[in-house]
């Protein structure tokens, strides 16, 4: 079942900055990434799919409903939302934040406690004025509110923004539980390994257009291999190239290059050509395939 | 909006409470004084004539023994710092939506599941009440001193009546007014200056314009001259008036419903 659904959606803002021609389907059950550097538009991208943002052209649908009507109004009852740049009322204590949203949705079933439970957050807190929190607590207690209320679909922009470590795996643990029943996350992030980690599907904004929508898992099989190797004999770097090699670099007798896909085919051609030695190898991230991605276009820099 | 109610209305019982303290105070100060002034009145009315026209400007009234006394005690209300106090918590409080805005409070306020024009109605009802408590909080002191003390000639129960009704139809309007400008402007910078710069100069105008006759046709514009406070208390029931300010506050906060549905945050 479609969750949320968006078809030519843009977004200018008088500056001229925005976002165009955004074209998205998520499903129920979906952790679905939008990665993107600061600026690219991803905020305003969930801005608009709550209702905080009109759109300047283009359709959107977020659970079968448009957000900025009756009906959409009526639906964000069954959403949660972690803003990216989290403001809470500073001079209230967590426990009156929480019981006021709660209030507000009107829900019978929280599952307040079992939220705080995954995120270590002490109940004791909840007595404490917001003001006093860190900023990670801070970022625990809009994680609660966002997930209380047992929503459908939440919208997460940097979830993990002012998280430990720890804390940081204990979120997607709990992503990973909210979505197993049914629930879809709908979440943006410069944090690749994040997204690696987490999301089923990925997509990736530059100035305000999505350049690249595919499932982690494909992104991953993009990966590429770093490399490293004495070769006797030498070989040519034109000829390394037409055995797969890429960006090869030769000092005397040792290559370095980079791998695309597996690299089992290169290692055959390679050892078809000679005797290797002190081979090192390392997958490489997918920091690279999104460096990739971000890297200018011909014609860019002018 | 019972929950934006409940949270908004937490937030300002401090300053309410505050507020009302102050007005407790500043009413024994003036029902005290009153004793005294009344004693000089001679000489005050003597003094005053010299100034007819600044003081006519500034309260609205002649200078009779009669309204003199209706017109001490109507300072009190037209008084600058009073209105300052009484306006600058409706104001403010109208304006905290743009600082939520700005802040990105806003954010979490405005994708709750219900509508901009239901979320700010709460917000408004909550300053009214609060406008509702202060403004009562002033007229029972002033009452509650002068019985305390016994002055005689305070007006009766009636006319303090009609100064709490007026008043606070002035205050709501002035919140109503604020709200619409939020609901307009992009920042709350922009939003404060606006709603104040425009108060005031419509104070500015009254007063002018009670000095100046070439400027006189404007005074029914300034909206502080539907604000009388002397009338009031001299028994005058001022249902225009207070029907005046209920239509602009009903317009403006009908048009900040409307503006506010339509714009980005």
């Amino acid at each position: 079942m479609t969750v949320l659904k968006t078809e030519k959606m843009t977004k200018v803002y008088p500056s001229g900055d925005g976002v165009w021609d955004i074209d998205l389907e998520v499903k129920e059950g979906e952790i679905f990434g939008f990665l993107g550097s600061n600026g690219a538009g991803k905020t305003t991208t969930i801005r608009v799919l709550l209702g905080l943002l009109h759109p300047t052209s283009g359709k959107v649908e977020v659970l079968g409903t448009n957000p900025l009507e009756k009906e959409g109004i009526e639906k964000r009852k069954e959403i949660g939302y972690l803003p990216g740049e989290l403001a809470l009322y500073e001079q209230h204590t967590g426990g009156t934040i929480l019981d006021f949203f709660s209030g507000i949705f009107g829900y019978q079933n929280s599952n307040r406690k079992e939220v705080m439970d995954a995120l270590s957050f002490n109940s004791r807190d909840l007595k404490r004025k917001v003001g006093e929190y860190s900023r990670g607590m801070k970022q625990k207690l809009g994680l609660i509110i966002a997930l209380q209320h047992q929503p459908r679909v939440v919208f997460m922009d940097e979830p993990t923004t002012g998280l430990d470590p720890l804390i940081q795996l204990e979120v997607y643990k709990l992503l990973k539980d909210f979505v197993s029943p049914g629930g879809t996350v709908f979440m943006s992030s410069h944090n690749l390994s994040e997204v690696e980690r987490v999301c089923d599907r990925v997509a990736i904004i530059r100035e305000g257009k999505i350049i690249a929508l595919e499932e982690v898992g494909e992104l991953s099989r993009r990966k590429v291999y770093n490399v490293e190797f004495s070769l006797n004999p030498q070989i040519s770097r034109k000829e390394l190239e037409e055995i797969g090699l890429k960006e090869p670099v030769i000092v005397e007798n040792l290559v370095k290059g980079k791998i695309p896909g597996s690299p089992d085919a290169f290692l055959r051609r390679i050892l078809d050509r000679g005797e290797i030695h002190d081979l090192k190898w390392e997958r490489g991230r997918l920091e690279d395939i999104f460096l990739e991605y971000y890297r200018p276009e011909v014609g860019d820099e002018k | 909006m019972k929950g934006i109610f409940q949270l908004r209305f937490r937030e300002q019982l401090g300053t309410i409470l505050v507020i009302i303290l102050g007005h407790l105070g500043v009413a024994g100060l003036i029902v005290w004084s009153y004793e005294a002034f009344m004693e000089e009145t001679g000489f005050m009315v003597q003094m005053f004539s010299q100034f007819e026209d600044l003081f006519r400007g500034f309260i609205g009234v002649g200078f009779s023994l009669d309204e003199l006394t209706a017109s001490y005690l109507g300072m009190t209300w037209r008084h600058p710092l009073i209105l300052f106090i009484l306006m600058g918590f409706g104001v403010s409080r109208s304006l905290g939506i743009s600082r939520e805005i700005d802040s990105g409070t806003g954010d979490l306020l405005f994708s709750l599941p219900l509508r901009r024009s239901k979320i700010i109605l709460a917000e408004f009802i909550t300053t009214s009440v609060g406008l509702l408590i202060i403004n009562l909080s002033l007229v029972l002191g002033v009452y509650f001193w002068s019985r305390v003390l016994s002055i005689q000639d305070i007006p009766g129960f009636y006319g303090f009546f009609w100064v709490f009704i007026i008043s606070f139809f002035l205050h709501i309007m002035f919140s109503a007014f604020s709200l619409f400008i939020v609901c307009i402007v992009k920042s709350a910078r922009k939003a404060t200056a606006w709603s104040i710069g425009i108060i005031s100069v419509l104070y500015l105008g009254d007063f002018l314009a009670g000095m100046q006759p070439q400027i006189e046709a404007i005074h029914p514009f300034t909206v502080f001259y539907h604000y009388q406070v002397p009338e009031a208390l001299a028994g005058n029931a001022l249902w225009f008036e207070t029907l005046l300010f209920l239509i602009l506050t009903l317009v403006f906060f009908t048009a900040a419903s409307f503006f506010i549905q339509r714009r980005d945050l």
